[in-house]
């Protein structure tokens, strides 16, 4: 093939040394490809969940090669405009810009430089908001934000950040209008409906609070006791009407992720203003019963049965729990939490013997 | 194009459009067919026996149990088989259902004990089976014996860039080098192990890839940090954190049950652990909230001679975070609402990460404020630098949980990187912009810890001294009789490790 190439071939012919990197650099992209082939089983059960997986997942590995294939003659036009070596050497540089991480303006410049390669991708603005919503810059979060809004309206997440700027800075009645977006375009975030419940409860609507409540819980692969504990205070807070409300709500939590004694010592206060004082104390003692130190809960069983109406009983528990106390060791007994229990028992115990 | 194939030796070095005049062309094409046909086949083919993607490691550990977790590529049963020496993995546990995050927890095991293991199918050992791979179980709640604890912060770099991979892997070569064959027999995540946004994939490359030969060995107790809040989150316990992890959050390993993995608690011998969430996203930071109560029902019940507390943004700090600017909200509200909590009820170390530097505080109590409220040293206990070759160690005068005797707090977030113009914070003994970890070890009533950078030198030192416990009367039998034996302060000694391994 000698000079058949016209009279723009250079005289040098190639050799083994230009055949290997010729071919090398032809089995880079496919190697690329290949080498997505042993994850597929995986991505097939992460995506497990989203309709048509078995057909979208595979495409993984088709649609690169179909671009390979249509893309390459462009990609020649390209070379043949711009020269070979500079298409190189760009499409080389351009992945290999990472996003380092620091302190908070190296971070706030490593995304500012990701906005300036790609200035119209929305969440790029949304991923700088978030670094300005970590350190409490409202107002940098906001422009953030808004430009964000400018390039893709419909992009939920900014609805979600805007609310939880706005609920930080205390702007309640502003965050539940910009949730209420969001929670339109994710019905099912409980993250969203946690937040709207936190904004709406400060806002004093505590029943629409608990109502979020509930479908953040709901929406939850697995509950934490932190939701269930928040909505039984907002309901608690409400009324007395709802007190059996928010107990009931507390039974689904303890159902749900087991005897907590955060949950159990919540019903336990729930009944007792409700005034069924043998069942808060009943609670009390199951939840309590594995503690090594019983001194506090003895302490709490004795209001609960002078509240009952029981002061020979009252005074007795109270009495258990200072003499528990006094078993403790010196280091112990003088712990503030224990010391004030402790005074708190003595006045009681005076205010029955009427001292 | 003439279409017929050329031989490649025989191919020009052209330019321009003369390229498409050669046969390379062809040659391409022919690739191109070639690419779409085996991409056609590839999936059928890619169906084999499992490969692991994350190592074993080791988490939720008891006295009498311990949960091994592991990663393949595809999915498959869980096997993990284990005994007293790697030639006799004699014991079984098994789970059946076909998966790729791989949970196994083995029950009824014996207390500070040693097992060797390893982790597959029923057909296949996938790691394991040999010395390298073993978990030792907690001693009893309340046990004195000499315990370590290797504590690493900001970790994650090396999902970012080559040099943090270094710098991380550096830091973990001179740990390994620093303990030799005394193993820290916990690890303690301080938060931000997988930046930039705590995807798996950066879970996967910051951590796991990076940290293979320790945590199979080393049982495993992270915090959350504002990272990895990038793709998780703590109001669902969901993303990549919580999936990759298993916190003991019923009360299972002491400690009172927290029902979530946000925040939970652990006893180990002699000393009581307690994670928290400072990450503020979904958890209710105030005082009365959820994790508050929890965390003072925890405190009232603990007994143990030594508690430490970990969260992941520093109540004190002058690195790449300032404790002293008010728009550091998640600083703020941690010192202000949980700092006089956990010193009302005797915590003695606090370790934080955030910060890309070292700082340690010296003995303090009672700071709540701006760094200029302690500017004289008014909250110091001990202005000392706790080093018992220098100032000599920080006394304590209870062997237990005391109020107000002072809490040494440790900022350890450069275990991948350093960043941040630093200055000295009035409370700090030793602050330094440099890579490194902590070790901590506890002996009975000693607790010493040692900051070890990334080219293997102890940095700072420092030591919190407790009074012995009282000597322990012990009916000693032995053959032939029965005799009375006093544990003293020498006994009690006896089996600390050197202070220095290096």
């Amino acid at each position: 093939m000698s000079g058949a190439a016209g009279s723009t071939a250079i005289k040098r012919r190639a050799a083994a040394p230009q055949a290997f990197v010729l071919i090398f650099a032809m089995l880079m992209p496919v190697a690329g490809i290949v080498s997505l082939a042993p994850n597929l089983p995986q991505f097939l059960t992460h995506f497990a969940g989203i309709p048509h997986h078995e057909f979208l997942v595979p495409m993984i590995l088709t649609i690169p090669a179909l671009c390979n294939a249509l893309c390459s003659p462009f990609a020649g036009l390209l070379a043949d405009r711009v020269g070979r070596r500079r298409m190189l050497v760009t499409a080389l540089l351009l992945p290999s810009r990472s996003l380092a991480h620091g302190s908070h303006a190296e971070r706030i410049g490593a995304q500012t430089r990701l906005i300036e390669a790609a200035p119209a991708d929305a969440q790029r603005y949304l991923d700088r908001a978030a670094v300005h919503l970590d350190r409490a810059d409202w107002a940098a979060a906001i422009a953030d934000l808004d430009r964000a809004a400018e390039f893709d309206p419909d992009l939920a997440t900014r609805h979600y950040l805007r609310g939880v700027l706005l609920w930080k800075r205390g702007s309640s009645d502003e965050a539940e209008r910009v949730l209420n977006r969001f929670l339109a375009a994710e019905p099912e975030s409980s993250a969203g409906f946690a937040l709207r419940a936190r904004a709406r409860a400060d806002l004093g609507r505590p029943l629409e609070a608990a109502q979020d409540f509930s479908r953040a819980i709901a929406y939850q692969p697995v509950a934490g006791p932190d939701l269930y504990l928040e909505r039984a205070q907002i309901l608690s807070e409400a009324g007395d009407r709802y007190l059996e409300r928010a107990l009931r709500g507390l039974e689904d939590g303890i159902a749900e992720i087991g005897p907590l004694p955060a949950l159990a010592l919540a019903a336990v206060e729930i009944e007792v203003r409700i005034g069924r004082f043998k069942d808060a104390a009943q609670r009390l003692d199951a939840a309590t019963r594995s503690f090594a130190v019983r001194a506090p809960w003895l302490i709490r069983m004795g209001e609960i049965l002078e509240a009952a109406g029981r002061p020979v009983a009252a005074r007795e528990a109270y009495q258990s729990g200072i003499d528990e106390i006094a078993l403790l060791p010196a280091h112990r007994r003088q712990l503030p939490g224990l010391a004030a229990l402790r005074l708190r028992a003595l006045e009681r115990i005076a205010r029955i013997e009427g001292r | 194009m003439s279409g017929r194939i050329v031989p490649v030796m025989a191919i020009p070095i052209v330019k321009g459009p003369a390229f498409r005049q050669s046969g390379i062309g062809s040659l391409h094409l022919l690739l191109q067919v070639g690419v779409l046909a085996a991409v056609a086949l590839l999936p059928a083919l890619a169906i084999g026996d499992p490969v692991l993607e994350r190592s074993p490691y080791l988490m939720a550990g008891t006295p009498n149990s311990v949960v091994v977790r592991w990663r393949t590529d595809i999915a498959s049963e869980s096997v993990v088989r284990y005994g007293a020496t790697p030639q006799s993995l004699t014991n079984t546990v098994m789970e059946a259902g076909p998966t790729t995050e791989h949970e196994v927890e083995i029950a009824g095991l014996s207390p500070n004990a040693t097992y060797f293991y390893s982790v597959g199918t029923s057909t296949l050992a996938l790691a394991g089976g040999d010395a390298d791979h073993f978990f030792k179980t907690s001693p009893p709640a309340g046990t004195r014996q000499p315990i370590r604890i290797w504590v690493i912060g900001d970790s994650g770099q090396c999902a970012v860039d080559s040099t943090g991979c270094s710098d991380a892997n550096a830091v973990k070569n001179w740990y390994l080098d620093f303990v030799g064959q005394n193993l820290a027999d916990l690890w303690l995540l301080l938060g931000d192990n997988a930046y930039p946004s705590g995807t798996d994939i950066q879970f996967t490359d910051g951590f796991f890839n990076v940290y293979p030969e320790v945590m199979r060995n080393t049982m495993l107790y992270p915090t959350l940090g504002n990272h990895e809040l990038g793709s998780s989150n703590s109001v669902t316990q969901t993303g990549p954190y919580y999936a990759s992890y298993t916190m003991p959050t019923m009360g299972e390993a002491g400690g009172v049950a927290s029902g979530t993995e946000a925040y939970y608690s652990f006893d180990y011998g002699n000393v009581h652990f307690i994670s928290i969430d400072s990450a503020t996203q979904g958890i209710n930071l105030s005082v009365g909230g959820p994790m508050y109560n929890w965390l003072e029902l925890d405190l009232m019940a603990n007994d143990s001679d030594f508690t430490i507390v970990y969260w992941h943004h520093p109540p004190y700090t002058k690195g790449s975070h300032d404790s002293d600017n008010p728009n550091e909200e998640s600083l703020f509200e941690m010192r202000e609402r949980f700092n006089p909590l956990i010193e009302s009820w005797g915590v003695d170390l606090q370790l934080t990460g955030h910060s890309h530097s070292y700082e340690r505080s010296v003995l303090i109590d009672g700071h709540y404020g701006l760094s200029s409220e302690c500017g004289a040293g008014e909250c110091f206990v001990d202005g000392g630098d706790g080093d018992p070759n220098s100032d000599g160690a920080y006394q304590k005068a209870t062997l237990g949980a005391a109020a107000h005797e002072g809490t040494v707090y440790a900022v350890v977030g450069s275990s991948s990187k350093n960043s941040g113009a630093l200055t000295q914070h009035p409370v700090m003994s030793h602050w330094l912009n440099y890579e490194g970890s902590m070790v901590v070890d506890v002996d009975g009533s000693v607790l010493d810890a040692y900051f070890i950078d990334k080219d293997g030198d102890v940095e700072d030192q420092f030591r919190i001294e407790k009074p012995l416990p009282e000597p322990v009367v012990i009916l000693q039998l032995v053959a032939g009789g029965a005799g009375l034996a006093f544990l003293d302060k020498r006994r009690m000694r006896k089996n600390r490790r050197p202070s220095c391994a290096r």
